[in-house]
C-alpha cells in the first residue's frame, strides 16, 4: 500500500519527469538521442501516472493536495487594498502543487499516454533528421505544462500553465512549415491569448471577491474545521462560493458568481474552440505530421474541459451559466461536424471531428453529465491521437495529406501499411462514436442527461435548453459520422484522378518500420477506453469520477442509447449514398467555402484589426510623427536656445537679456518667498 | 579623551559595500581613460576592464541582495546604510545618505547585473572604445546611485548624471537620426531634473526642515492645499520624463530606434526603472495626499500609455521602435500599479520595471542584431529568417513572452502583482490594462510571424545567427529573466516589506471609507 507521502512524491514525479527529460536531452549527442531521452522521461511519467491513478481510483473519495509556497507575505489593512473592509486578505499567498483525485489522476494518465505516443512516433519516424529534437523538447515542455494544469490545486497554477501551454502550442504548430502553418499558429495563439486574458481577469476577480478576510471569516464560521488554503485553491473557493450564495457575504453575491463564471467561460471557449473561438483544433492540425496528434488531441481540449471541471461548482451556482455552456457547446459541436464534412485535408477533418467531440463533452458538463463529459474527453483524446498518427503515416508515405491526392490510396497503403490504416480507421470510428466504440457510451450519458434533466446539484437546466442541446448534439453526431464515412470512402473507393496507381506507387516514400504500430496502439486504446467508459458500470472510469464528487452515476437511458446508435448510422447511410467524386466536391462548393470562412473570434479580430486596430495604430504613429515628436523637438530646441543664450551671455558678461531675465527671476523668487514660503504649514 | 578614542576605535567601520557598488564603475571609467587603445590587444584590455568593473558591483549587489532577501522583514530597514553630511550650512543640508531596502534593492541589483550584459553585448565595439566604454560605465554610476540614494540632493545628482553620457553615446554611436534623438533625450532628462529640483526645493522649504533627507522629507505631515499638489506634479513630471509615458514618450522611441543595441539597452535601463522608482519612492512618498487627489489623471495617463504603446507596436514596421513601443505600453502598467497604492501593486510595479529593462533589452538586442546585419528596418524584408537565425528567433520569443506576461519569466510576477493590487480599487482600469496587454501580445506575435516565420524573403544571406559575445549576452539576459520569474516568491516578501511603508504612508493620509454597500461591494469614502 503506497503511503500518502510517497503518493505526493510520485505525483510530483508525474509532473516534472518530462521537464527533467527535456533538460537532460540537451546533453544528448545526437538529435535522435535527444528525442529518446524526452520519450523516456514521458514514459516514466506515464508509469508514475498509472501508479497515482491506481491509488486514486482505489480511494475515489480522497482528495490529496500538497504544495510549495511560491510566495507569502502579510497584507496591510489599507483602503487601497480594497474599497472598504470587504476584500482585505490578510496574507497574499501563492502556492504551486499537485492535487491528486480521480479526475486529475485519470487526466494525467491520458495526457502522458498521448504525449508518449506522439513522441514515440517522432522517435521512430525522424531518424534523427530535421528539427525532431526541438519538437520533442517542445512536446516535453507542453506535457509538463498540461500536467501542471490537470494536477493544479488552484487557479493561479492553472493560469501559470495556460500561458506556457499557448506558447508551446504556437511554437509546435508554427514548425509545420512556412506560410500556412505560421498563419494558423498565429490565429490559434491569438484565440488562446484572448482566453488567457479572460483567465487573468477571472483569477484576479475571484481573488479579490472571494479570498478576503471577511469571506474567510464567514467560511470558517460555517465550516469551523475546513482547511484554509491559499485564496485561489479550488477547495477553498468552492466553500466560499457556497457560503456567498447561501449565507451572504458583504461585497459578493449571486451576480459576482455569474461574472466570475462568464470570465471563465470566455477562457474555456477560447481554449477549447467553442463558438466564437472555433477553429482552434483545425489550426492546431497544421503542426508537423505526427505532432498534430499531440496538439489537436491535447493542447486545446483538455485545458478547456479541466477548467470547467475544476470550477464546476461555480458554474452550477451561477444562474444560467450551465445552460449557456450547454447551448454554446451544442452549437460548437454542430459547427465542428459541418466543418469536418467539408474538410479538404485529412488532419483538418480529424481535427474538426475532435473539436466537435470536445464540444459535446463540454455540453455534457453543461447538462450535468459530468461523468459522460469527462469520459468523452478521454476517448476523444485517444481517438484523435490514433487517427492523426495514422494520417501522419499515410501522409508521409503518400507525400500529401489532401484528400484529393489520397483518393483511392487505401489499397496501395493497406498493402504495406495495414497498421497506419488500422489506426486511422479506429480513430475515425472512435470519433464518429459508432456503437460500442470510442465516445459512444459517454455520448449516451450526455444525451441521457439532456432527457432526464438531472444535475448533480444546483438549478436544473430548462426543458427548452435541454431539447435544443440534445437536437444539436444528435445532428452533430449524424454529420460527424457522415464526415468520417466520407473520408473512408474517399480513401477506399475514391478516384485517384490523373495520377495512375502505378505512378503513385512509384512515388511512395519508405517510412521506417514500427511507426504505424504507434497508431495501432492508440487505436486499440481508443477501443478499450470506449468500452471502459460505459456509465453505470462500477469499475468504469466515469463512475469513479462521479463517485468522487459524492453523486450517483447517471442511469443508462434506453431512449438515449437508441438515438445515439441511430444518429451516426443515418449519417453513415447518407454519406454512403453519395458518389465518391461528389464526396470530394463537398469541400469545394461555395457553401463549404463560406462555412470554412466562418472564423468566429478570428473574424472578429480581423474586423477589429481592419476597422479599429489598424486605423488606431496608424493614428498613433501619425500623431507621434507629426505632433508629439515635433512638439518634443521644439522643447529640445528651446532648451538648446536657452543654453545658447546662457552661453552667449556668459561670453559677453552682460547683456540686456541677462539683466532682464535676472530681474524677472529675482522678482518671481521674492514673490514666492514672501507669499508661499511663509504660509503656515498644516500639521507641523 | 581616552574613552572617546576607545569608543571611536570600537565603532564599526562604515559600510562601504554600497559605495563600492555605486562607484566601482566610476573607477573603471577612470582606468579605461588611462589605458591605451591603439591596437586590438589594447582595445581588448579596455573591454575586459569595462567588464571587470561592471562585474564587481554586480557580484557585490547580488550577494547583498541574496543576504537581505533571506530575512524579508529587513525590507523595511535600509541595509547597509551610510549617512554623512555632504554639504552643510547652505540653504538646505545635503547628505551622502545611501542604503538599500525592499523598495530599491531589486531594481538596484537588477541594473547592476544587467550592465555586464550591456558590456558583453558591446564586445564588437572597436571604434573609440575608450570613449564608448567609459561613458557606459558612467551611466551605470548614475543609475545605481539613483536607486541607492536616500537623500534628495544625492538623488537629483544621480538622476541627472547619466543624461550627458547617454546622449553622447546615442549621438556618436547611433544610426540615422541619432543626433536629433540625443538632443531630445538630453532636453527631456534635463527638464525632468529641473522639475525634480524645483519640487524638492519647494518640499524642503515648505516643510521648514531645510534638509534634503528623504527620510525627513517624508515624515508624515500634510502640506497646504495646492503646495502638495504642486510638489507632486513636479516630481511626477520628473518621473514621467524618464518612464516615457505618453505624451513624453517620443524621445524614448526615437532613442531606442536609432541607438546601437547595447546603447539602447543602457538607455532603457536608465529610463523606465529610474522613472518608476522616482514615482513610487519620491513622488508618492513626498506628497501622499496629493498623490491620492491626482490619482485619476495619473491613472488616465497610465492607461493611455498602455493602449498607445500597444497600438504603436501594432502599427510599427521597424523592429527596434516596435520594442520601444512595447516598453511604453508596459511602462503604463508600472504607473497603473503605482496609483494602485497597495503594497502589492507597488511591489509589482518595481518588479515590472526590472522585467521591462531586461526583457526590453533582450528584444532590442535581437532587433539590433537583425537590423544591423541585414541593413533593413522593415519587418517584411526579414520574413522567414527563423530558418537562418533560430537562436535569434528563440531569444525574440523569450523577449515577447516576458512582455506578454507569460509565466516563469520576470514579466509575470510583476504584472500579476500590479493587477492584483490595483483591482480592488480600479477594476475597470485593470480590465483596460489587460485589453492593452492583449493588443500588445498580438502586436508582438504578429511581428514574430512576419519577421521570423513564413516563406523566406529574398536577400536573407546576410542574416547570421547570434554568436559569440552577442549570444552569451543574450543567454545571460534570458537566465536573469528566468531567475526573476521563477524565484519571484523569494524576492517578493522582501520587496513588499519595503513597499508596505509607502502604502502605509499613503493610507495614513487617505480619507477613510465611510460606508459600505454590500449589494455591489463598493464603498464610498
Amino acid at each position: 500500500m503506497i503511503t500518502l507521502a510517497a503518493l505526493a512524491n510520485v505525483a510530483w514525479g508525474v509532473w516534472f519527469l518530462p521537464l527533467v527529460a527535456v533538460l537532460l536531452s540537451f546533453l544528448a549527442e545526437s538529435r535522435r538521442a535527444a528525442v529518446a531521452i524526452v520519450l523516456a522521461g514521458t514514459v516514466a511519467a506515464l508509469v508514475a501516472a498509472a501508479v497515482v491513478a491506481d491509488v486514486a481510483l482505489v480511494h475515489p473519495l480522497h482528495v490529496f493536495q500538497t504544495g510549495i509556497t511560491y510566495w507569502s507575505y502579510p497584507v496591510i489593512q489599507s483602503p487601497f487594498n480594497a474599497h472598504g473592509q470587504a476584500f482585505l486578505a490578510s496574507t497574499s499567498l501563492a502556492v504551486v502543487g499537485v492535487r491528486v483525485d480521480p479526475l486529475g489522476a485519470i487526466l494525467a494518465l491520458t495526457v502522458t499516454a498521448a504525449a508518449a505516443l506522439a513522441l514515440a512516433r517522432l522517435w521512430l519516424a525522424s531518424g534523427g533528421a530535421g528539427d525532431a529534437s526541438a519538437l520533442a523538447r517542445l512536446v516535453g515542455l507542453a506535457t509538463t505544462t498540461l500536467l501542471g494544469i490537470v494536477l493544479a490545486p488552484n487557479l493561479l497554477q492553472m493560469l501559470l500553465g495556460w500561458g506556457v501551454l499557448g506558447l508551446c502550442g504556437y511554437l509546435v504548430t508554427a514548425r509545420g512549415g512556412p506560410g500556412r502553418a505560421g498563419t494558423a499558429a498565429g490565429r490559434a495563439f491569438l484565440r488562446w491569448q484572448v482566453g488567457t486574458v479572460a483567465l487573468w481577469l477571472a483569477a484576479i476577480f475571484l481573488y479579490a471577491k472571494f479570498s478576503g478576510a471577511i469571506q474567510a471569516h464567514a467560511v470558517s464560521a460555517k465550516h469551523p474545521h475546513a482547511p484554509v488554503p491559499d485564496g485561489l485553491n479550488f477547495t477553498a473557493l468552492a466553500q466560499r462560493w457556497q457560503v456567498v450564495l447561501h449565507h451572504g457575504v458583504p461585497g459578493a453575491d449571486g451576480r459576482t458568481l455569474v461574472v466570475a463564471a462568464v470570465l471563465l467561460l470566455v477562457a474555456v471557449a477560447a481554449a477549447a474552440g467553442l463558438v466564437p473561438g472555433q477553429g482552434q483544433a483545425a489550426d492546431a492540425s497544421e503542426a508537423p505530421q505526427g505532432m498534430a496528434s499531440f496538439t489537436v488531441s491535447l493542447w486545446f481540449g483538455v485545458a478547456g474541459v479541466v477548467l470547467v471541471a475544476r470550477t464546476y461548482l461555480l458554474f452550477e451556482l451561477a444562474i444560467h451559466l450551465l445552460p449557456a455552456l450547454a447551448l454554446l457547446a451544442g452549437v460548437s459541436a454542430l459547427v465542428g461536424a459541418l466543418q469536418a464534412l467539408g474538410g479538404a485535408s485529412l488532419p483538418r477533418v480529424v481535427a474538426w471531428l475532435a473539436a466537435s467531440q470536445v464540444a459535446t463533452a463540454l455540453a455534457g458538463l453543461g447538462l450535468g453529465a459530468f461523468t459522460g463529459g469527462i469520459a468523452l474527453l478521454l476517448t476523444t483524446v485517444l481517438a484523435a491521437t490514433a487517427a492523426l498518427l495514422g494520417a501522419a503515416d499515410l501522409g508521409q508515405r503518400q507525400g500529401s495529406l489532401r484528400l484529393a491526392r489520397l483518393a483511392g490510396c487505401w489499397s496501395d497503403a493497406a498493402g504495406r501499411r495495414q497498421g497506419a490504416m488500422a489506426g486511422l480507421g479506429l480513430g475515425l470510428v472512435g470519433l464518429a462514436g459508432v456503437a460500442g466504440v470510442g465516445g459512444f457510451f459517454p455520448r449516451v450519458a450526455v444525451l441521457a442527461a439532456a432527457f432526464n434533466g438531472q444535475l448533480p446539484a444546483g438549478p436544473h437546466v430548462g426543458v427548452l435548453t435541454r431539447a435544443l442541446t440534445a437536437g444539436l448534439l444528435l445532428l452533430a453526431a449524424a454529420v460527424g459520422a457522415a464526415a468520417a464515412t466520407r473520408v473512408v470512402r474517399i480513401l477506399v473507393v475514391g478516384d485517384p484522378g490523373p495520377v495512375s496507381r502505378s505512378g503513385r506507387a512509384a512515388r511512395l516514400v519508405v517510412v521506417p518500420a514500427g511507426v504505424a504500430d504507434v497508431a495501432v496502439v492508440a487505436g486499440v486504446a481508443t477501443l478499450l477506453a470506449g468500452l471502459a467508459a460505459l456509465p453505470g458500470v462500477g469499475a468504469s472510469l466515469g463512475r469513479v469520477v462521479v463517485d468522487a464528487r459524492g453523486v450517483p452515476g447517471l442511469p443508462l437511458d434506453l431512449r438515449a442509447l437508441l438515438l445515439v446508435l441511430v444518429a451516426p448510422l443515418v449519417g453513415v447511410a447518407l454519406a454512403a449514398r453519395v458518389r465518391p467524386d461528389r464526396l470530394l466536391e463537398l469541400g469545394r462548393g461555395a457553401r463549404a467555402e463560406r462555412l470554412r470562412a466562418l472564423g468566429g473570434l478570428t473574424d472578429l479580430w480581423d474586423a477589429a484589426e481592419a476597422r479599429l486596430l489598424g486605423p488606431a495604430a496608424r493614428l498613433v504613429l501619425a500623431t507621434d510623427r507629426r505632433l508629439l515628436g515635433p512638439a518634443l523637438g521644439w522643447v529640445a530646441q528651446g532648451t538648446e536656445a536657452l543654453a545658447r543664450l546662457g552661453d552667449d551671455a556668459a561670453r559677453r558678461r552682460s547683456t540686456a537679456a541677462v539683466r532682464t531675465g535676472a530681474l524677472v527671476v529675482g522678482a518671481a523668487l521674492l514673490v514666492w518667498w514672501l507669499g508661499v514660503a511663509h504660509a503656515p504649514v498644516a500639521g507641523r | 579623551m581616552v574613552p572617546t578614542l576607545l569608543a571611536a576605535a570600537s565603532a564599526p567601520p562604515p559600510d562601504v559595500t554600497l559605495s563600492m557598488i555605486i562607484f566601482a564603475p566610476l573607477v573603471g571609467a577612470a582606468v579605461i581613460w588611462a589605458l591605451p587603445a591603439r591596437t586590438d590587444l589594447e582595445r581588448f584590455r579596455v573591454r575586459v576592464t569595462a567588464l571587470a568593473f561592471t562585474l564587481i558591483p554586480a557580484l557585490i549587489a547580488t550577494y547583498e541582495f541574496l543576504s537581505n532577501v533571506a530575512v524579508p522583514t529587513q525590507g523595511a530597514l535600509p541595509q547597509p546604510l551610510v549617512n554623512a553630511t555632504w554639504v552643510g550650512g547652505f540653504l538646505v543640508t545635503l547628505g551622502y545618505h545611501i542604503g538599500t531596502d525592499g523598495v530599491n534593492s531589486l531594481p538596484l541589483t537588477a541594473t547592476a547585473v544587467a550592465f555586464p550584459v550591456v558590456v558583453l553585448a558591446s564586445w564588437r565595439q572597436r571604434v573609440r572604445s575608450r570613449f564608448y566604454f567609459s561613458l557606459l560605465l558612467l551611466i551605470e554610476v548614475g543609475v545605481v546611485g539613483d536607486f541607492a540614494a536616500r537623500d534628495f540632493g544625492l538623488f537629483l545628482v544621480f538622476y541627472l548624471w547619466p543624461a550627458v553620457p547617454a546622449s553622447l553615446l546615442l549621438g556618436v554611436f547611433g544610426g540615422e537620426g541619432a543626433h536629433r534623438a540625443a538632443r531630445r533625450l538630453l532636453a527631456v532628462w534635463l527638464l525632468g531634473g529641473a522639475c525634480l529640483f524645483v519640487g524638492g526645493l519647494l518640499l524642503a522649504v515648505r516643510t521648514g526642515r531645510h534638509t534634503f533627507s528623504l527620510t525627513a522629507l517624508t515624515t508624515p505631515l500634510t502640506l497646504p492645499h495646492g503646495v502638495g499638489e504642486a510638489v507632486f506634479l513636479l516630481l511626477l513630471a520628473a518621473a514621467l520624463a524618464r518612464m516615457a509615458l505618453v505624451p513624453l514618450h517620443t524621445w524614448f522611441v526615437d532613442a531606442l530606434g536609432t541607438a546601437s543595441p547595447p546603447v539602447a539597452m543602457a538607455i532603457l535601463l536608465s529610463s523606465v526603472p529610474v522613472g518608476g522608482y522616482t514615482l513610487i519612492r519620491v513622488a508618492e512618498n513626498a506628497a501622499p495626499l496629493a498623490a491620492i487627489h491626482l490619482a485619476t489623471p495619473v491613472l488616465a495617463l497610465a492607461l493611455l500609455s498602455v493602449l498607445w504603446g500597444a497600438l504603436g507596436a501594432y502599427g510599427e514596421p521597424d523592429l527596434r521602435r516596435l520594442a520601444a513601443y512595447a516598453a511604453v505600453s508596459l511602462s503604463g502598467d508600472v504607473a497603473l500599479g503605482a496609483v494602485g497604492f497597495s503594497e502589492t501593486s507597488l511591489a509589482g510595479s518595481l518588479y515590472l520595471c526590472v522585467a521591462i529593462a531586461l526583457g526590453g533589452g533582450l528584444l532590442l538586442l535581437v532587433a539590433g542584431a537583425l537590423v544591423d546585419r541585414q541593413r533593413v528596418l522593415r519587418l517584411s524584408s526579414l520574413q522567414g529568417c527563423a530558418s537562418r537565425a533560430p537562436r535569434l528567433f528563440a531569444l525574440w520569443v523569450v523577449g515577447i513572452a516576458t512582455a506578454a506576461g507569460l509565466p516563469m519569466l520576470a514579466g509575470f510576477p510583476g504584472l500579476y502583482q500590479v493587477f492584483l493590487g490595483t483591482f480592488p480599487g480600479d477594476p475597470l482600469g485593470v480590465a483596460a490594462a489587460l485589453l492593452g496587454l492583449l493588443v500588445l501580445a498580438a502586436a508582438l506575435w504578429r511581428a514574430a510571424g512576419r519577421t521570423f516565420l513564413g516563406a523566406p524573403a529574398e536577400g536573407l544571406e546576410r542574416v547570421r545567427d547570434a554568436q559569440g559575445s552577442e549570444w552569451y549576452a543574450a543567454v545571460a539576459l534570458v537566465a536573469t529573466l528566468v531567475v526573476f520569474g521563477v524565484a519571484a516568491g523569494r524576492f517578493l516578501g522582501y520587496s513588499v516589506n519595503g513597499t508596505d511603508l509607502i502604502s502605509g504612508r499613503v493610507a495614513a493620509v487617505a480619507p477613510q471609507p465611510a460606508t459600505h454597500h454590500p449589494s455591489h461591494g463598493r464603498t464610498h469614502g
